[in-house]
């Protein structure tokens, strides 16, 4: 499923979170939002998930508009915030269910999947815990583990790799995402981590003070590159410089 | 206020009955405000970072209580007795015996905040506050048709609502001490000075209650604890077994028993599921992922409607007041508690703190707002027949006190109980609304949106009160006409806001206030 926004402009007050984006992710891969903090980054994760509403501008998912009453659109996407968006009181299995119901995953072969998934994540042990009991890397892998029993067309990870998650739980977490940009997902994910984008990524999305300044393959942000070993970090330091 | 209902009615217990109900609606906020500030103010998990002990951070939480919510409530008191006063022309010693018993009442009040949270803290403070708030404005709105008939109920029942709130409890003593009224209330000074002795042991209480913690994991073999056993059991799920092996999980997960919905148990609980459809039941489950909670409940209401009714009957035979304290006691809070059974909105639409915002449960997911509307719409509806059974017994009960007959009595009872379940549409659009920043730019379409939206819900209101309370004016074909004009302006209200909800006119998430 393409993903695009056209024009795209948000502020909170004074501040301009995305100026004018116009951007286009394309369907099978993974797409890495970069940029330091403020950049607009989690805001155009919540664009594309409908909780912000551009001032200006519009996302499109397969050249349709995407308004909140679409839910043949929204039932293609699964956004998840850097906290996990579960109800505390119940399990981490009950949770599961719920999510996989209302996007109606929980046909045959769901025990399965989900199975498989706790076994991935090292949640097997904690499935019939409340959530609130749980720390917070598990509790975002509760989650996580919800989302990928879900498997939607489009997947949106705000700093999944700033989540507490342990090294094995990082490691299912890309493992299980390269197998789905196989099936055709879409996977677009921020971060601050600069080694992770450049290994985990296809594309890399480079955002400063809400414009998109930099967005392509790692090869050709290498090739215009002085520096080839250190790429992401060269960018990083022309946006510093440019600010001070 | 005070003044306005003093010159309506030339009574001076009336002008008190609106100090007590004033203050009971400033106690309902006051203690979901010190519960909030207590245990879920926003700067807790940074206060809890410094190298203070808990009990100084209980008392900064406690400062900024007093300082945001308590001096007003002391302003208002003053005003409230200073109006009666005023308005009685006292004398310089009867002024300062007013100004003595608002400083008593501001008092009594706190005392009471700090003991109903401490030892009340599951009661809904911000429903009964809100809905004593809607009926006042709903009153002033259509004051100048429904006052007479309003201030008529209000004065004849004010000595007993004095008498049953205990925020009224301090206005009563006045009334026995400066101006003429029942001797005996100066009973009333015992469950006062009880109420202000709680003081010191309601802050202990909420002292020593679990406060923020921080994230911390357990150990898998580590047993669950007790906090999380109570929150699991009102949540009504199975906790892990005790000693819950990987081969049991493994059987939970592979045989789909994780995917088994909670059982309904009673039989409105089945009705519900019966008249769902499959998406709506996925809706519903998410909004209410403990399960409905239907049959105990309207069992729980009708028992006490039926104590209320025998216990006011047999109390009628000795003491009419006492009859009407009852009743007018027992009325309140079956109604409330029927009314907060059909207007629930489930777990769903809460909201988590988020990267610095507040994010509605239900945003991220594929939820549509007329969707998850329609389904709380629809578990409001298998409820509603037994809530307007309540209702219609209630204004019979209550025409034995203002001489309604009975075909009027059923008649408004309808409407009262029809007009409170339109009132979903209403409550379901606020909850939305709620936790979203729907109202905090200065958009024209914002402008437009608020102005829509309050229009709408006055308007409710208004055509509300006068269907209902205008049996003296108005004719019957009119009140009906108003009737039906609020239920479709209640429908309206939520089609405009579903419609700029749609279009993605607002965000589903705002900055928490403090």
């Amino acid at each position: 499923m393409k993903v695009e926004l056209r024009g795209v402009r948000k502020s909170y007050k004074a501040v301009r979170a995305l100026d004018d984006v116009s951007i286009q992710f394309e369907a099978g891969q993974i797409v890495c939002l970069l940029g330091p903090n403020g950049a607009g980054k989690t805001t155009l994760l919540r664009c594309l998930a409908g909780i912000a509403a551009p001032d200006q501008g519009d996302v499109f998912f397969d050249n349709e508009k995407f308004r909140r009453d679409r839910l043949d659109l929204r039932s293609h996407i699964y956004f998840m915030p850097d906290f996990p968006f579960l109800f505390w009181e119940h399990s981490v299995a009950r949770n599961i269910a719920i999510i996989l119901r209302l996007y109606g995953a929980d046909g045959e072969g769901a025990e399965n999947r989900v199975f498989e998934l706790l076994r991935d994540f090292d949640m097997l042990a904690l499935a019939l815990r409340p959530v609130f009991t749980l720390s917070r890397g598990q509790i975002y892998k509760a989650g996580l583990t919800a989302m990928l029993a879900a498997d939607r067309d489009i997947w949106l990870f705000d700093e999944p790799f700033a989540s507490g998650m342990d090294p094995q739980g990082i490691d299912a977490f890309k493992r299980h995402a390269r197998e789905a940009i196989r099936r055709g997902r879409t996977i677009i994910y921020s971060t601050q981590i600069l080694d992770v984008a450049e290994r985990f990524s296809e594309r890399i999305c480079l955002i400063h003070e809400g414009k998109i300044r930099a967005y392509d393959t790692m090869e050709k942000l290498r090739s215009r590159a002085q520096d080839k070993d250190n790429v992401l970090e060269e960018m990083f330091r022309a946006l510093r410089e440019e600010n001070l | 206020m005070v003044w306005l209902f003093l010159k309506a009615t030339n009574d001076s217990a009336a002008g008190l009955a609106v100090i007590s109900l004033w203050s009971f609606v400033g106690l309902c906020f006051f203690v979901t405000s010190l519960f909030a500030m207590l245990f879920s103010a926003t700067d807790l998990p940074a206060l809890h970072l410094l190298p203070v002990s808990e009990d100084v951070i209980f008392r900064w939480e406690l400062q900024k209580f007093f300082r945001r919510s308590a001096l007003p409530g002391l302003l208002d008191q003053i005003t409230g007795f200073g109006g009666l006063a005023w308005y009685l022309h006292f004398s310089l010693p009867q002024w300062a015996l007013a100004m003595a018993f608002a400083v008593l009442s501001w008092a009594t009040l706190m005392s009471l905040t700090a003991l109903c949270a401490a030892r009340l803290p599951n009661l809904p403070y911000q429903a009964i506050g809100f809905s004593v708030i809607m009926a006042a404005v709903a009153a002033f709105y259509a004051q100048k048709i429904v006052g007479p008939v309003f201030m008529r109920l209000f004065d004849a029942a004010a000595p007993e609502l004095n008498h049953i709130l205990p925020t009224g409890w301090v206005p009563s003593l006045f009334q026995c001490a400066v101006l003429e009224g029942n001797r005996l209330a100066i009973l009333l000074i015992v469950p006062v000075a009880l109420i202000l002795f709680a003081l010191k042991n309601s802050l202990d209480l909420l002292k020593v209650r679990p406060k923020f913690q921080e994230f911390a994991p357990l150990e898998p073999a580590s047993p669950v604890p007790k906090l999380v056993q109570k929150a699991v059991a009102r949540a009504g799920v199975a906790a892990e077994p005790e000693g819950a092996s990987l081969a049991d999980i493994e059987e939970v997960i592979r045989s789909r028993r994780f995917l088994a919905r909670v059982p309904s148990a009673g039989w409105l609980e089945k009705q519900a599921w019966r008249c769902l459809s499959a998406r709506e039941k996925a809706l519903a489950e998410f909004a209410f992922p403990s399960g409905f909670r239907m049959t105990k409940a309207w069992v729980i209401i009708f028992r006490n409607f039926s104590i209320m009714t025998v216990l006011g009957f047999a109390a009628g035979m000795a003491n009419l007041t006492l009859e009407r304290c009852i009743f007018v006691a027992g009325l309140v809070i079956t109604l409330l508690h029927g009314l907060l059974q059909i207007l629930t909105n489930g777990a769903g639409l809460r909201a988590i703190f988020c990267s610095g915002v507040n994010i509605p449960l239900y945003a991220p997911y594929s939820i549509g707002f007329r969707e998850l509307s329609r389904t709380l719409f629809k578990v409001s509806a298998i409820q509603f027949p037994l809530y307007l059974a309540i209702v219609m017994a209630g204004t019979q009960l209550a025409g034995l006190f203002v001489g309604l007959n009975v075909a009027d009595g059923v008649s408004i009872g309808f409407r009262i109980g029809s007009l409170i379940f339109a009132g979903r549409f209403i409550v379901t659009t606020m909850a939305f609304s709620s936790h979203t920043n729907d109202s905090s730019r200065f958009h024209a379409r914002t402008l437009g949106l608020i102005a829509i939206m309050l229009g709408c819900v006055f308007l409710f209101l208004g055509l509300g009160a006068v269907s209902v309370l205008c049996v003296d004016i108005a004719t019957p074909a009119v009140a009906w006409i108003c009737w039906f004009a609020a239920i479709i302006d209640a429908y309206a209200f939520f089609r405009i806001y579903g419609w700029f909800y749609d279009r993605n006119y607002f965000d589903l998430m705002n900055v928490p206030r403090q």
